[in-house]
């Protein structure tokens, strides 16, 4: 288990390079067989992604469709008794194709090693569905 | 963060359903709010031991919830933060969802409970409400 400054570095990180859209770096956060997990999966999204390059390609397609994304930590909470960090946050992101995607989140990122395993993120799926849609149409 | 999280299992998924110690540990200023929209008898902010305590005796009369596996409790400090996945029974039509994965926020202080938020996907009790 590594230490809990560095877990929460990894956390901090992973949402700096979602609003820079740096895809590919934030790749290199991800242990090749991580798993992310789509709790609240709309129509025509998996319930989980395997493996690291699956979880890029269809961040590329998501991120594609923002204009701007931001993404603001409520609180991030590394667990005292395990790997996890849980992470509050509220998203604003304006979309190319007009409109504006909100909500308030909260993820758990597990781990292995200083890489992510296991990210969680449960939301309002309701607010997500605007998100689907421009991704399915832009498909 | 021990005693924390052994507070949390004992209140947030009591043995017997009887949810009083529960109430018995909210602080006067909590703050409960569900990740739903408006519109539902479960909608909003619910600020002050009062207001939440009377929102959970409601509750049976709207939602019945039965836990589909053991919970996962994380504690970080001051604040406990629950995982699980339950079914739920609509009243008002009938309806039961099943695989409902849930996240509850906890914060505590001085072993009371002063925010509980809850994030999951309600979107049945918003249809179940939207036609009156």
């Amino acid at each position: 288990v590594i230490s809990t400054e560095a877990r929460t570095t990894i956390v901090r990180r992973f949402y700096e390079l979602l609003e820079r859209k740096d895809v590919e770096s934030w790749g290199d956060l991800w242990h090749p067989s991580a798993r992310l997990v789509v709790l609240y999966p709309p129509e025509g999204f998996p319930a989980a992604i395997e493996g690291r390059d699956s979880i890029v390609a269809g961040f590329r397609d998501l991120i594609g469709i923002y204009e701007s994304y931001a993404s603001k930590l409520a609180g991030l909470y590394p667990a005292a008794d395990s790997d996890a960090v849980c992470v509050e946050y509220s998203v604003r992101a304006s979309m190319t194709g007009g409109g504006e995607y909100t909500n308030d989140n909260l993820a758990v990122f597990r781990f292995d090693g200083e890489l992510i395993r296991e990210y969680r993120d449960y939301f309002d799926p309701r607010r997500f569905q605007l998100v689907a849609d421009a991704v399915a149409a832009a498909a | 963060v021990d005693d924390n999280i052994a507070l949390a299992k004992r209140l947030i998924n009591p043995p017997d359903g009887n949810w009083q110690p529960l109430l018995d540990h909210l602080a006067e200023d909590i703050v409960f709010k569900v990740t739903i929209p408006d519109g539902t008898p479960i909608s909003g902010e619910f600020r002050g031991k009062p207001a939440v305590t009377e929102h959970f005796e409601l509750l049976p009369e709207l939602l019945e919830f039965r836990q589909e596996r053991p919970m996962d409790f994380l504690g970080a400090g001051d604040r406990v933060v629950v995982l699980g996945c339950e079914s739920f029974e609509i009243k008002k039509n009938g309806v039961t969802v099943t695989g409902s994965e849930y996240a509850d926020v906890l914060d505590l202080r001085d072993g009371l409970i002063t925010r509980f938020l809850v994030i999951q996907d309600l979107s049945a009790v918003v249809d179940a409400y939207r036609s009156d």
